[in-house]
């Protein structure tokens, strides 16, 4: 099973989109695929249509007793473990642990088996809980918006790797909501792109994106032939190229 | 893992409404469009999938499922738009896997077909989230007159992982309109069937006859005369229309056995009947044998090209090319031979003859109880075969090999025409046993066949390009080489198996022949 984690340490960059549209590319390439929704806010059951069971809590994750709370999507090969409240303090429960990085790991290793990839949707932060996602992934992609905030909290989750001491190679970046008409973007991409662990797909700043909300549907279910469904399946195909030489 | 489908058996045609009425207002029933298609059931000619408790069926071109009677094994692919489809012609997967393993190298021909009309639907939450979804099904035969028989109809339920409430839900709101959980997949293939005179397993490859003990060994014989005639006159289409190779090789063996038992009634039926016959059955071994001998090869084909480097393909796939020219002409050779007056007569005056001479022409001899007659032989050739089988040592030529290998075949086939008239789990173990050492000397042999004959080929090498000569003659050296490591490797079994083959028999001979 390979572990595809979206992360970034910054709110609003297109993560859960991205979770939400790779974890279908992944499923309609005909992989047994797990999305793992770590986010506390939910969007990407929202997405899906899946609450979580009543039953399920951060104290159950934690355990790595996931089974029984996963739950089926509308579409075939593709299952959702829905988030919890409870989550937002997972960086709290994990740090009682004894502040391991590797305890996610540990939980995920229970669905192994059953799944070949398995795609997290993690929580905008940088804490243990960040740590632990780092070491847990095969491959981290992150949104990156083409803006100066955004670039820099990129160079923040470098810094974390090396920290970390994990492999660069496994650190993967695309740039997100983009939008063309605008000069910064065109300018940062030009001094970023180039860079070895930025990816050649980008996800354009586009209203199918936005109406995912509206229709609770990857993009490539509500508008197939669209220029965002296209873009995702591109950017899929890309990180697994990369997810699978790993 | 949870249950997560359940089938039912409609008896009449209803309505999801009904089905479904009662349903809390939480949820939402969304019916698709109705799809009719027609369904054909596939197996082998011996019915190998049935046997095995499998039904495999094609819905419209390309789409074939394979399922167990109580539908709870149950796997769908695309597979080739053909009307002679092999197990081999699916790409993996779990389907093309479990094809191959139970119907091995045997085309799967179409057996019955009906009509079925799917309604698929779902159930959706309050989110408009799938929680469950499923199809209602009715079959039925359409006849020439344009009319149809309704052969009854099935739900299918399909549960989402993780909403096991309204799956468990369905289930009791169905069973108390009166629907009961139920498979019935395997009733309508026997419908289907029937409807055209006919029943699954009416063929079987497997030789199995019941006897009497105290029946006379003519009647006994004409009983497995006739039974072997049946089998050679079934199988004689399905060689001419060259359907699978297992068609001739059913042929073969029915053949081999029909001499065999015919050789053991010299003084009981009289010696110019045995001979007449005798000699045209022979002819009929000898017009089959050359074909069945290609078939051979070119089943090994994949595996030949396993043995070899890729340096040595191209040679080995020029050789390949030849022997399926080569079978091309054998088998218009044997359609002829078939097709002749000959061949026809034959096989009529046989069904004649054991009809209407065997039992009145026989002897005193002959009227001796098949059981007697049985005992004698199926001890001569065991002691037999313990006693030249135990002055077999290293240094004995191929050819003791070879004589043991016919000894322990005729045995099989006496087990195997009197099977019926002994304690089943003593005959059980004996067969097994036999099979054993029967294989054993059968690799033995059939490697040296291939060694020889791959041997001659290459010394008949001549003509053509003069690169294309020594690759061909290159591979099947190379062949020739790991054919004859593992013959050296199974001769040194032999020791062993047959040590095991007379340790097993010493036990069961006397319980069975005493």
């Amino acid at each position: 099973m390979k572990i595809i984690a979206i992360y970034s340490s910054k709110g609003g960059v297109g993560k859960t989109a991205a979770a939400v549209n790779l974890a279908y590319g992944s499923s309609r390439s005909g992989k047994r695929t797990l999305l793992c929704d770590m986010d506390p806010q939910g969007a990407a059951g929202f997405y899906y249509r899946i609450s979580p069971k009543e039953s399920f809590n951060r104290k159950q994750f934690l355990k790595g007793d996931l089974a029984p709370f996963i739950r089926g999507t509308d579409f075939e090969n593709l299952d959702l473990l829905p988030t919890h409240f409870s989550f937002r303090n997972l960086d709290i429960a994990l740090d009682g642990r004894g502040g391991a990085t590797n305890e996610l790991k540990k939980v995920f290793a229970c669905v192994k088996d059953e799944y070949e990839v398995l795609i997290l949707d993690c929580p905008p932060n940088m804490t243990l809980l960040s740590e632990n996602i780092i070491m847990a992934a095969d491959l981290v992609v992150t949104p990156v918006i083409p803006t100066t905030l955004s670039i820099l909290s990129f160079a923040q989750l470098v810094k974390l790797a090396e920290k970390l001491e994990v492999n660069r190679k496994k650190l993967a970046a695309f740039f997100s909501m983009v939008d063309r008409r605008k000069n910064m973007h065109i300018d940062t991409i030009a001094k970023f792109g180039k860079k070895k662990m930025f990816l050649d797909s980008e996800i354009p700043s586009l209203a199918d994106v936005e109406k995912m909300g509206l229709y609770r549907q990857p993009v490539a279910v509500s508008a197939p032939t669209s220029s965002a469904a296209i873009a995702y399946e591109k950017l899929w195909m890309e990180v697994w190229r990369k997810g699978s030489q790993l | 893992m949870k249950e997560t489908s359940k089938i039912y058996i409609l008896p009449k045609q209803m309505e999801l409404a009904v089905l479904f009425s009662g349903l809390s207002a939480k949820y939402t029933v969304q019916e698709g469009s109705t799809l009719v298609s027609s369904l054909c059931y596939l197996d082998t000619f011996d019915w190998l999938l049935y046997d095995k408790g499998f039904i495999c069926l094609r819905q419209g071109e390309s789409v074939y499922v394979l399922t167990d009677f109580a539908g709870e094994f149950r796997t769908q692919a695309d597979g080739p738009v053909l009307k002679k489809v092999f197990p081999q012609d699916f790409a993996g997967g779990v389907l093309g896997e479990k094809l191959c393993s139970v119907a091995g190298i045997r085309a799967l021909l179409p057996q019955a077909e009906i009509t079925r009309q799917s309604q698929p639907f779902q159930i959706v939450n309050r989110d408009q989230k799938i929680v469950l979804s499923g199809s209602l099904e009715w079959n039925q035969l359409l006849i020439p007159d344009g009319d149809a028989i309704d052969f009854g109809g099935s739900l299918r339920i399909q549960g989402v992982r993780g909403y096991d409430k309204i799956l468990a839900l369905v289930a009791d709101l169905v069973q108390s309109h009166g629907v009961k959980p139920g498979y019935s997949e395997e009733r309508f293939l026997r419908l289907a069937l029937a409807a055209k005179g006919r029943r699954p397993l009416e063929y079987r490859s497997q030789f199995s006859i019941i006897l009497d003990p105290a029946e006379s060994v003519v009647q006994a014989a004409q009983k497995i005369f006739l039974q072997l005639l049946v089998g050679m006159e079934r199988n004689t289409s399905g060689i001419i229309e060259d359907i699978d190779s297992e068609f001739l090789h059913d042929f073969r063996v029915a053949l081999r056995r029909t001499r065999s038992l015919l050789g053991s009634m010299k003084n009981r039926v009289p010696a110019a009947d045995v001979g007449r016959f005798q000699q045209g059955l022979q002819k009929i071994g000898l017009v089959t044998g050359p074909l069945r001998d290609l078939d051979v090869y070119l089943l090994e084909k994949n595996r030949y090209h396993s043995l070899l480097p890729e340096g040595l393909q191209e040679g080995l796939s020029v050789f390949f090319k030849d022997l399926a020219r080569q079978r091309v002409k054998e088998l218009q050779r044997l359609k002829k031979a078939f097709h002749s007056k000959g061949f026809q007569q034959l096989l009529t005056q046989w069904r004649r003859y054991v009809e209407d001479s065997l039992i009145s022409s026989a002897s005193a001899a002959g009227h001796t109880p098949c059981k007697k007659v049985a005992v004698k032989a199926i001890r001569k050739r065991l002691q037999g075969i313990m006693k030249d089988g135990a002055l077999i040592g290293p240094q004995s030529p191929d050819i003791d090999l070879h004589q043991l290998r016919i000894q322990a075949k005729k045995l099989r086939y006496l087990l195997e025409f009197y099977r019926s008239l002994f304690p089943e789990p003593a005959m059980d173990s004996l067969v097994k046993s036999l099979k054993k050492l029967q294989d054993n000397l059968g690799s033995f042999n059939d490697l040296s066949v291939q060694q020889r004959m791959l041997a001659q080929y290459q010394n008949e090498l001549a003509g053509g390009e003069q690169n294309k000569v020594i690759q061909v003659a290159a591979a099947l050296g190379g062949l020739i080489t790991h054919l004859h490591e593992e013959q050296v490797a199974v001769r040194q079994k032999f020791d062993q198996t047959f040590a095991q083959f007379t340790l097993v028999e010493n036990r069961n001979l006397l319980d069975l022949l005493s």
